[in-house]
């Protein structure tokens, strides 16, 4: 009788563990997500669109504040000051729970665009940490790619 | 003592008898599993149809092979109703009716449930024991997958054309008409937009790339690791475009395909496993689904990860 007992708590207690819930901390992409004192979910940004680099096996979001948001969508191509853009780059990982899925890996990079009266800032962060880099050789290839960005159709 | 024993031995008797005469008794109520006639089946390269005949067919198709051990109730009614939404589900006998691109779609989800060990049922398996699938088998079903994928061609002036359509299309509409509901009540939100994306995918297997908005309380439980359950008011819209190859092979997004809502409410959306699900195609925000039973594919294609609250996608903490 106490070995019935034994062998069904057991049981119970296999079939509970195989079903319990994953802990939260597992089921985020914690490789993608953005140093935790950048705050940049407050910083009023709206997505414009999405970008897959097939050569560097990368994707992007291309975000924007309202000026930014609002010119991109506009047919007229004014570059007014105020603007400020952010272009966020992942490595590209298979998506463990989709085969037919990527979705983003290591955070590479956040360039910023910011549109002043005098001209345009740009500005480079690398890494997991998004430290900010020195190297402005691409700077201006750069800041006209992001500025030519069509936004993606949202309705 | 001995005369206890042979009373309780009496009793005894009497019960077994008595579940005897039911168990016999129930093998009369018999719901009918009929075959009926396979009008189209699934077209497939003969060592990835043999796994799907082997591992699949008995549920997902009208040639539905018993043993003798499905044959005894009550385990033959629970699988007569195995067959029964199987088909409803997923039905290989008339497969090739279906338009390509859903046939694509469902074997790409097929492959998906195999993979993470949702299908075949556990129950299903541990009988009958052929009807596991192997690594190699897995394999081989994957590379049959990979070869069908969506190649994106660069420049397509089809796709071009789509996309300017639309774009063309949103300048001159107005947008004051009424919101769209799709059939189990759930409005479309156009506030989306403004909210945070959680996450980005590509989607080689029907060449699209999406973007995962959630709002304020999803983007909050992602900050606070309150993520599984999500919190009742939790919503994210999934929307889909076509991917776009520029010159350079780069790609950016296309068309407008679809939008998608999981609205979180236990008790509300308590029968469709916690969420209201929805689904708007095209700009014109057209609802998925003849009726409020559209659910079920929802429920059923997000069933595998039941363990972290039906959303596949892991967040991105911004």
């Amino acid at each position: 009788m106490k070995k019935a007992i034994y062998l069904m708590a057991s049981i119970a207690l296999l079939v509970t563990a195989c079903t319990e819930n994953k802990k939260p901390a597992d089921l985020l992409n914690q490789q993608a997500s953005l140093p935790a004192g950048l705050n940049f979910s407050k910083m009023g940004f709206k997505v414009i669109n999405s970008s897959i680099n097939v050569k560097s096996n990368t994707m992007s979001t291309l975000y924007g504040n309202n000026t930014a948001q609002t010119n991109a969508r506009s047919s007229t191509k004014l570059r007014p000051a105020g603007e400020i853009f952010a272009l966020v780059t992942w490595k590209k990982q298979p998506d463990k729970h989709w085969f037919g899925a990527n979705i983003p890996g290591d955070l590479q990079s956040l360039e910023m665009v910011k549109t002043t009266t005098s001209g345009t800032i740009y500005q480079l962060y690398k890494g997991q940490n998004l430290t900010l880099s020195t190297d402005t050789s691409l700077q201006q290839q750069r800041t006209r790619y992001i500025l030519e960005q069509t936004p993606s159709i949202m309705p | 003592m001995g005369k206890r024993t042979t009373r309780s031995h009496k009793t005894f008797l009497l019960i077994a008898s008595i579940l005897l005469l039911i168990f016999i008794c129930i093998q009369f109520i018999r719901p009918e599993i009929k075959n009926p006639p396979v009008t189209a089946d699934l077209q497939a390269p003969v060592p990835v149809k043999a796994i799907f005949q082997r591992a699949c067919y008995d549920c997902h198709s009208n040639e539905t092979n018993l043993h003798w051990f499905d044959k005894i109730s009550p385990v033959y009614w629970r699988v007569a109703k195995h067959v029964e939404t199987g088909r409803e589900v997923l039905n290989f006998s008339s497969f090739n009716n279906l338009a390509p691109a859903d046939q694509k779609g469902k074997l790409w989800e097929a492959f998906n449930q195999i993979a993470l060990g949702a299908m075949p049922l556990k129950d299903y398996q541990f009988v009958h024991t052929s009807a596991k699938i192997s690594a190699a088998d897995l394999a081989i079903l994957k590379k049959y997958l990979t070869e069908m994928a969506v190649k994106q061609k660069p420049e397509d002036t089809a796709k071009i054309n789509a996309l300017n359509k639309q774009s063309a299309l949103l300048q001159s509409s107005a947008g004051a008409s009424p919101l769209p509901t799709a059939p189990n009540g759930v409005t479309y939100i156009p506030d989306y937009k403004n909210w945070q994306p959680i996450s980005t995918t590509e989607r080689f297997d029907n060449g699209t790339m999406r973007v995962i908005f959630g709002n304020d309380i999803a983007v909050k439980a992602i900050k606070e690791n309150h993520i599984n359950p999500w919190p009742n008011g939790t919503i994210f819209a999934k929307v889909a475009w076509d991917q776009l190859a520029g010159k350079d092979g780069n790609i950016k997004t296309g068309a407008f395909k679809q939008i998608e809502y999981m609205i979180k409410d236990n008790k509300k959306y308590a029968a469709t496993a916690g969420w209201g699900w929805a689904r708007f195609k095209t700009p014109k925000m057209i609802p998925y689904g003849k009726n409020a039973m559209f659910t079920t594919e929802c429920v059923n294609c997000h069933k595998p990860v039941a363990n972290q609250d039906f959303v596949f996608t892991p967040p991105i903490k911004f």
